[in-house]
């Protein structure tokens, strides 16, 4: 539990990259950071909707929607870091847990897409000229 | 694969005649022999992703992938005339297997093997045909109808 914490300080607070050799739980400390920019976005979702009574995020905000968007779209960005960590798309740092958190669907588009494309893609090769 | 990679790249393919003219960055482009100009082209892969092309002057025969996700086109790999042509016909084998449903995959000698390549753009020929007679045209008859216009036939 304190190297999670830990963890989350460094890359949260101190901005650090978090190497996975250097902590155990890097990938989950990974996903909660994602979770937990999720959770800011759509708070200053809210807090936009409010102002100017518009949503960027497209929700119609409200006790009940508020919360359950919250809930949802941070778990979201908890799994699409996971996901992205499993396949190695992403560095333990705080810029790819904002990308995800405040992208996660459009990541999880084409992340997606790339899985699915697997066999239609050339490797790029040099095989030299004879 | 890295996130940069995965949701940047370039918006759009090189043109056609950026393709042909990058043949001329190879260290084996021969000037005086080859013209980027009048080079043959064969488009053997598209996706929105990806384009796999085959240029062909009458001395080489290059394979350019063009990646957007990457900066720019390159040459993966090229071919003399020499290792393809003999006594005037193409000399290596053409092959293809299957690989999925869109695309299959092929082998331009024993060199240059699996390379992707879309079905969809070979829907009056094979594959194989289309690079065979491609190669032919570039190299052979191209060259047959210079030889006959400078002797004036």
């Amino acid at each position: 539990m304190e190297q999670i914490k830990e963890g989350l300080f460094l890359l949260l607070i101190k901005l650090e990259v978090i190497p996975a050799d250097s902590n155990e739980y890097a990938v989950l400390i990974f996903a909660i950071g994602c979770a937990f920019i999720g959770l800011l976005a759509v708070f200053a979702d809210l807090c936009f909707y409010l102002i100017r009574n518009q949503s960027l995020l497209g929700v119609k905000h409200g006790y009940k929607e508020s919360i359950v968007f919250m809930v949802a779209w941070s778990f979201g960005a908890f799994i699409i870091g996971y996901v992205g960590q499993v396949l190695a798309i992403f560095q333990v740092n705080l810029l790819a847990c904002a990308t995800v958190g405040l992208s996660w669907p459009v990541v999880f588009v084409k992340i997606i897409e790339y899985l699915a494309e697997q066999k239609e893609i050339q490797k790029i090769a040099d095989e030299g000229e004879q | 694969m890295k996130l940069r990679e995965l949701l940047s790249g370039r918006n759009d393919f090189e043109n056609l005649n950026n393709i042909k003219k990058l043949i001329t960055s190879s260290k084996k482009y021969e000037p005086s022999y080859e013209n980027w100009k009048h080079a043959h082209e064969l488009l053997i892969f598209s996706t929105p992703r990806q384009k796999t092309w085959l240029i062909a002057t009458i001395k080489r025969l290059y394979c350019i992938l063009d990646d957007v996700s990457r900066d720019a086109p390159h040459i993966a790999w090229s071919m003399s005339k020499e290792s393809l042509v003999t006594d005037d016909k193409v000399s290596i084998e053409v092959r293809q297997h299957e690989n999925t449903e869109r695309t299959g995959l092929i082998d331009i000698s024993d060199k240059h093997k699996s390379w992707l390549y879309s079905k969809n753009l070979f829907n009056t020929k094979s594959v194989e045909k289309a690079v065979i007679e491609f190669i032919e045209q570039a190299m052979i008859f191209t060259r047959r109808k210079k030889h006959d216009i400078e002797h004036g036939r």
